[in-house]
């Protein structure tokens, strides 16, 4: 990462949020639950691998569709990410 | 159809004369070119992957053979341009390729999933080598060896090889077996569809016929190669007719569904395949300030199989890229299966789209007794998919009951004959016996031998259209599931789960195939139901990758059977779409993502 202002975990959240309804096909201002695991909100294997995609688009940080599995929610995942973006040397998988 | 004298490609007896002679021909020419996970590219011209082949093939050519008169080597590796050699390698050394890929996810659950169906084809085939990459061959000889068996484990780089070497002989002989091609098949049993040189020589040559497809052409796609339409269909068609390949991956396009499209434009690509979820992907996942700038005008057929061709998908993309370029007759939907080597029928020419809506009801007044139309909506549109690829195939819609061929109008099960059928499954007589060894009943036929395919079709307009199966294959994202598979699963997800039952329901518009799971437990009291319904939900989707869109604890009885206990799937679906399914706990995905699943 730059010097820039890390970004925080709460506009994190606010990418993957929007990648999961975009992912589902939901309207844009709706928002899932921060707390219910992927495999819940009907994101099969192939969906995750989208998604992985589309953070790592939105974020410009290579998201591997592992850590979606070792972080399964949108706040685990926000704050795994925020750490890691955070980490003068992001951990990779 | 084109002009039949001046567009008939050459014809080649085998995939290895067809590489050998690009070697030579085409020397210098992009055979192919691979996307790695890493974001660089693999780059190989036809002299290189012929040289790369052969070098392979010299290493396979004089193994052991086993249960075959000549060695299966098994394939694992990751779609590439090794993958790709590998399997030329051992076409040029007339060995019997295995197809197969490695652990699709990193998780434990998925890793167990992929060493018991690993280990399931070496037991049934007792494949003489594996080529798979380096870090999986610990992995590989202690599967091997849990079922006694030693083969040779070698990786792709362990194999020399130099582009200005003197070329090897072609060994590929016609009718010996080129493939076993596993259908992605239930648990208690794989079979693999033996398909021979001959076959994907015919199948590959009437493609090419049908689509005048050949050098100074390119095409570009992201489809598996254990998948037959992968491999065959996106790879050894464009090989075999000397165009220039550019290939990704299905992770590759699903974390970046833009790069098909990109890549269609930038190397002016007439051809691609893809199933229909990828035509949907592309559109929903692009949005449209960031199509600028793309040139679909050169693609003169992109190819829709491997699941139902859905209207709504085909008017979506010809809608968001006829501004691009792309030709509305462009979209070809097929229909194939392996059994048949790869297409059965498709259209020898640009066509619009030959939409047919029927009655879902009187549809099924005439099929077998088993036949299962997804319950739900009484209208459902069924899409044409051509006519036979070549004039020695044929295709007959037939009452499984009398076996009796049907008039167009009717629907039956559909039943093949010709060059394209495999010779049966490896090593199941009777299996074979009954699925590709059908007769028609009508006077003075001669004994033809077909091919059952447990789908169900009807001809209309001199196309065929696919109606439904009779077998109770869930189709997910263009790869087949066997019910089967999934209640294996949740079986063994949780110690209270008893039996299983798996199943797919559509949806309201009557278009996606959602997949419900339903079980009895052991016992009832104090049982933790939400417990069992998040391990079913984790365990299916880890091993089979598919996110059901309900999971029920029932009560013991509950799930339909015959009275010798045989599940009554179809009935359960009728069941549970009329909401008669009384349920002890239920989840199901929820109105926070109800809608716009593709």
């Amino acid at each position: 990462m730059t010097a820039e202002a890390p970004i925080t975990q709460r506009a994190i959240s606010a990418v993957v949020q929007a990648s999961i309804a975009s992912e589902l096909g939901l309207p844009e201002e709706e928002r899932v639950d921060r707390r219910t695991a992927f495999v819940d909100l009907g994101l099969d294997s192939a969906a995750l691998i989208g998604l992985a995609g589309a953070v790592t688009e939105e974020l410009g940080f290579e998201v591997p569709t592992e850590w979606l599995f070792d972080h399964p929610t949108v706040h685990s995942l926000s704050a795994f990410l925020a750490d890691a973006l955070a980490a003068p040397e992001p951990a990779r998988g | 159809m084109p002009s039949a004298a001046l567009q008939t490609p050459t014809e080649h007896l085998t995939l290895g004369h067809a590489l050998a002679s690009h070697a030579e021909r085409l020397s210098a020419t992009t055979a192919l070119v691979y996307g790695r996970p890493d974001g660089g590219q693999d780059r190989r011209s036809y002299a290189e992957l012929y040289a790369q082949a052969a070098a392979i093939g010299a290493a396979l050519h004089d193994l052991p053979a086993r249960t075959h008169d000549r060695p299966f080597v098994l394939i694992a590796l990751p779609d590439g341009v090794d993958y790709v050699a590998s399997f030329f390698g051992s076409v040029l050394a007339d060995t019997v390729a295995v197809t197969f890929h490695p652990p699709l996810m990193s998780t434990t659950r998925a890793g167990r999933a992929w060493d018991h169906r690993l280990e399931q084809i070496l037991r049934d085939c007792e494949p003489s080598a594996v080529i798979t990459t380096p870090e999986l061959h610990t992995r590989v000889r202690a599967v091997a060896g849990a079922a006694a068996l030693a083969p040779l484990v070698l990786a792709p780089e362990d194999v020399g090889w130099d582009a200005g070497a003197e070329a090897g002989p072609v060994r590929t002989r016609p009718h010996h077996l080129a493939l076993l091609q596993y259908t992605s098949g239930s648990t208690s049993s794989p079979k693999g569809a033996m398909v021979s040189h001959a076959n994907l020589a015919h199948n590959i040559a009437h493609i090419r016929r049908n689509l005048s497809t050949g050098p100074g052409q390119s095409a570009a796609g992201w489809l598996p190669l254990f998948h037959d339409m992968g491999l065959i269909g996106m790879v050894c068609h464009p090989l075999t007719a000397g165009m220039s390949l550019h290939m990704s991956t299905p992770t590759g396009f699903l974390r970046n569904p833009l790069g098909w499209l990109r890549t269609l434009s930038e190397t002016r690509s007439t051809f691609t395949i893809a199933p229909d979820f990828g035509y949907a992907t592309a559109v929903h996942k692009v949005p449209e300030e960031r199509r600028a700038g793309l040139d679909l005008s050169g693609l003169r057929h992109a190819l829709n199989g491997a699941e139902p061709v859905r209207r709504r998908t085909v008017t979506a993309f010809t809608e968001a890229y006829a501004p691009h370029g792309f030709h509305p007759h462009a979209l070809m939907p097929v229909y194939g299966l392996a059994e048949a080597t790869l297409v059965v029928t498709c259209l020898d020419r640009q066509a619009p789209p030959a939409l047919h809506e029927a009655d879902r009801r009187t549809l099924g007044g005439a099929a077998p007794r088993s036949g299962d139309f997804r319950a739900g909506t009484a209208r459902t549109e069924l899409v044409g998919c051509g006519s036979a690829i070549a004039p020695d195939t044929e295709v007959a819609v037939v009452d499984p009951r009398t076996s009796r061929r049907l008039p167009a109008g009717e629907i039956g099960e559909i039943w093949i004959s010709g060059p394209g059928v495999a010779g049966g499954y490896w090593g199941r007589e009777q299996a074979s016996r009954e699925t590709f060894g059908a007769t028609v009943d009508e006077p003075g036929s001669p004994a033809r031998r077909f091919l059952r395919t447990g789908d169900l079709g009807i001809w209309h307009e001199g196309q065929l259209r696919v109606a439904g199966r009779i077998k109770d294959v869930i189709i997910h994202r263009g790869t087949n599931h066997h019910p089967q598979d999934l209640e294996a699963t949740a079986e063994g997800c949780h110690p209270q789960v008893a039996r299983a039952v798996a199943f797919a329901v559509r949806d309201e518009d009557d278009q996606d195939e959602q997949v419900v799971l339903a079980c009895e437990l052991h016992a009832y009291g104090g049982s933790d139901h939400a417990g069992v319904l998040t391990a079913l939900r984790t365990a299916v989707l880890e091993e089979h990758g598919i996110a059901p869109a309900a999971v029920a604890v029932v009560q013991t009885g509950a799930v339909p059977r015959t009275t010798s206990g045989k599940l009554r799937r179809a009935e359960a679906a009728q069941r549970w779409s009329a909401g008669e399914f009384r349920t002890v706990a239920l989840w199901h995905r929820g109105a926070t993502s109800k809608g716009g699943r593709r």
